[in-house]
């Protein structure tokens, strides 16, 4: 459910939004109508004619408007028709031949940035140096021993693919995780190893502010061939006001001599990706787009900060995410959009199309180390011990029992027409805004189904009609 | 004949409808790629690090 009694006040109407039931409609001014089919994930072209017959709604609502009984025309009907007709989608993927991990390697930061997630100052309120390597290991062995064993029991029991393979990934966090760069390599190491050994692919992200990147860094971790993830909110002037060093100086003149290095060798690692958030005191996300875009770089993330509920940024944000994209298809039409990651994901999610049912791997498929070899079943919980559902090697795996059921079923999504798009969002997001992590804020809600419409747009301008 | 009649009126009117939902609705048709049925996999969370 969303909050009670919320709802946007500051709607700018940039876009207006119909519905009936599971069809939606959208239509920006001096633009043809186009709309979505929220089961069978379909986007299509629309006649005037057709959307000037279908109930008005609003960004702000999943309650679902629908044409009444006595409508009864040829068009009405062809809305009813289209709405019931039922395509072949594949549903999200069941199998759980993935897993995915994260670890913070150190909780210690160099960097003092403002809207930091982890308790403020990087050390989620214990500050722990270094992981130990020797306790991680026997966690990966057993994380990666029970992925193995639940793709046996699909082979056997489900009659899958004998060759069905299993994924595990590994995200490095922090603090600032390059602060011990050995352990990285470690357990990477130990990991891709076993994986092998096992049948199972492993990939590894890291999440670092870039600092203290150097070419003896990178020969460490560039035998993972990581996809690097540079934490950086866009020119010096605005990252140094929200990311500056612990001495409040500048952050950013040794984040980007730090991406130079990484670019010089850029054909041993994975993807390389910024990553900027937004809240009230910055909300130029075109000002940061045009920054990012001119670095060589392979894509580019914008996040709302997650404790921000102001309607008023949040508005601002949407406003200026749209510009974004405005210009970044007008630059290089569907290969510069998808350069921005919201727009790749569901770009990739409408050409290959299932129904989306959980936004992350939260109590399903995701795990989280702390650097006390604590487990949690979300990175962004370390702070809050009483999350802990495990430590070393002993995990009670009843503590995720009640997130066994879809997101989507968990966050009251069934009525919302984007769910299988947003996949009932994150439940970080959720409590920090509502107190409740199966409540979702209006804000979020009204920002995603206006992105997602952005979308939409931009998949029928890339793609043919029929 | 009857029946011949009846089924060649429908077979009018599925035509027919089918044109005019061609009118109303263009599909946008999609590039596969390939790609497995999402998963339930990492998502970019909020950055921490």
């Amino acid at each position: 459910m969303v909050q009670a009694g919320d709802k946007m006040t500051l709607d700018m109407k940039t876009t207006e939004i119909r519905r009936h039931k599971d069809f939606v409609a959208f239509k920006k001014a001096d633009s043809a109508p186009f709309s979505f089919h929220s089961k069978n994930i379909q986007v299509a072209e629309i006649s005037d004619e057709l959307w000037s017959l279908m109930p008005i709604s609003d960004f702000s609502s999943a309650v679902p408007s629908e044409l009444s009984m006595s409508q009864d025309s040829d068009i009405t009907a062809l809305i009813k028709a289209w709405e019931q007709s039922s395509v072949l989608v594949m549903p999200e993927n069941k199998d759980h031949n993935q897993f995915n991990l994260t670890l913070n390697v150190t909780q210690l930061c160099n960097l003092h940035c403002h809207y930091c997630a982890a308790g403020g100052d990087g050390t989620y309120g214990d500050p722990v140096g270094q992981i130990s390597v020797e306790k991680t290991l026997p966690q990966i062995k057993i994380f990666m021993d029970r992925l193995r064993s639940k793709i046996s029991d699909h082979i056997n029991t489900k009659k899958r693919d004998p060759e069905l393979r299993g994924q595990f990934n590994i995200t490095f966090l922090g603090g600032e995780p390059l602060m011990y760069p050995q352990a990285i390599q470690l357990i990477g190491k130990y990991a891709r190893d076993l994986g092998t050994q096992n049948n199972i692919r492993t990939e590894f992200q890291i999440i670092t502010n870039g600092t203290l990147i150097n070419d003896q860094v990178l020969d460490l971790l560039a035998p993972l061939k990581p996809t690097i993830t540079f934490s950086l909110d866009g020119p010096p002037e605005i990252n140094d006001s929200r990311r500056p060093q612990k001495n409040g100086k500048s952050s950013t003149v040794q984040a980007l001599q730090g991406l130079d290095t990484l670019l010089a060798r850029k054909n041993e690692f994975g993807m390389i990706l910024m990553h900027a958030v937004f809240n009230r005191d910055h909300l130029d996300v075109v000002q940061t787009w045009n920054f990012f875009q001119k670095l060589n770089i392979d894509q580019m993330e914008f996040t709302f900060d997650i404790t921000e509920k102001d309607e008023v940024a949040n508005q601002k944000f949407v406003e200026s995410m749209k510009k974004t994209a405005e210009l970044a298809f007008a630059k290089g039409r569907e290969t510069e959009l998808r350069r921005i990651r919201f727009f790749d994901i569901y770009f990739s999610q409408l050409d290959n199309p299932y129904q989306k049912e959980n936004y992350c791997g939260t109590g399903k498929s995701l795990l989280s180390i702390d650097s006390r070899n604590n487990v949690y079943q979300c990175p962004l919980e370390v702070s809050f011990k009483d999350r802990m559902i495990g430590q070393g090697a002993e995990v009670n795996w009843n503590r995720l029992k009640p997130l066994q059921q879809p997101l989507i079923e968990l966050n009251h999504c069934q009525t919302c027409w984007a769910r299988h798009m947003c996949g009932g969002g994150c439940l970080f997001n959720h409590e920090s805004l509502t107190g409740d992590k199966h409540t979702k804020h209006i804000t979020y809600c009204y920002r995603t189904r206006h992105l997602l419409s952005e979308v939409f747009m931009y998949y029928k301008n890339s793609r043919e009609s029929e | 004949m009857k029946n011949t009649n009846t089924a060649k009126k429908q077979t009018s009117q599925s035509a027919s409808a089918n044109k005019n939902t061609a009118t109303h609705i263009k599909l946008v048709k999609p590039r596969p790629s390939g790609t497995e049925a999402g998963t339930q996999g990492p998502r970019d969370c909020f950055p921490l690090g």
